[in-house]
């Protein structure tokens, strides 16, 4: 099993991770994301970027009241992609040499 | 990569997880830091001259109830999760049972009902320990409830000092997690 180029990046496995453990159909506030992973707006934007590219992120901007609001959300790919991602990690660990 | 490489990684992805779980169900640490504060003023009180701790608790109690709401509602707007609403539904519930029980069964001034009602939060850690699959929480409630039970079984005049202590041991607990996600 290969691991994903995507999501194997640092702040992105973070991102996927944070994502996961908040559960099936959850989604998060940008600027909650931005500070429970200690990153700018740029960065964090950044690498939103590219899991939504790869149809791993949903980015859905809207309004609470009068704010602007942005929420990410894990696909269901998304999903499938980290958790085939941590096999991968997991067999590396059991396999031999 | 290398295996020790996966390692470091998959440990990182599990503390990663599981932090974010913590700090939703703890409110961000909130939780802690208010009820820790409560609990140890009010029980140090109650310990010190009944009607005082209880003048202070039907004034802190509903006041720290609706704060809790408020604190599980703002990050509900920050944070949407099924988990999330589940937990907030849960406590409302509790929180009706308790106050019924407390009311209507057994009088405020009795320490079966102070008893009863930590050993209701205690049962509320426990299981919200599973359904958020920390296990250092449920472990959490069970251990208050253990001493709920020795206290109130072995060493009922040691009672409201000793929930003092575990106020205490939360607001100093809550304040490092406050600390840790707030820096």
């Amino acid at each position: 099993m290969a691991l994903d180029p995507v999501i194997h990046q640092e702040t992105r496995l973070r991102l996927m991770a944070l994502l996961h453990a908040l559960g099936e159909g959850a989604q998060a506030e940008f600027s909650w994301l931005k500070d429970a992973l200690g990153l700018t707006e740029g960065n964090l934007s950044s690498h939103l970027a590219k899991l939504e590219e790869a149809g791993y992120v949903r980015v859905e901007k809207g309004y609470q009241g009068k704010r602007p609001r942005t929420w990410v959300a894990l696909t269901p790919q998304g999903r499938a992609a980290y958790e085939a991602h941590r096999r991968a990690l997991l067999e590396l660990l059991r396999s031999e040499g | 990569m290398k295996r020790e490489e996966a390692r470091t990684l998959l440990k990182s992805l599990d503390q990663t997880e599981g932090e974010a779980r913590l700090k939703l169900a703890l409110l961000g640490g909130w939780t802690l830091v208010l009820w820790g504060a409560l609990w140890a003023l009010g029980s140090f009180l109650l310990a010190w001259n009944p009607e005082v701790g209880g003048r202070f608790w039907t004034v802190a109690g509903p006041l720290g109830g609706l704060l809790s709401f408020y604190l599980g509602a703002r990050q509900g707007v920050s944070v949407r999760t099924f988990l999330g609403l589940q937990t907030f539904y849960f406590w409302a519930l509790l929180t009706l049972f308790a106050l019924l029980h407390w009311l209507l069964l057994l009088p405020p001034t009795d320490l079966r009902g102070e008893s009863f009602l930590v050993s209701l939060v205690a049962f509320a850690y426990a299981y919200l320990g599973t359904l958020w699959r920390i296990p250092g929480m449920a472990q959490a409630g069970l251990g208050l409830f253990a001493v709920d039970l020795v206290l109130y079984r072995a060493f009922p005049d040691l009672f409201h000092l000793g929930m003092g202590a575990v106020g205490l041991w939360a607001l100093v607990y809550g304040g490092v997690l406050l600390w840790r996600w707030t820096r």
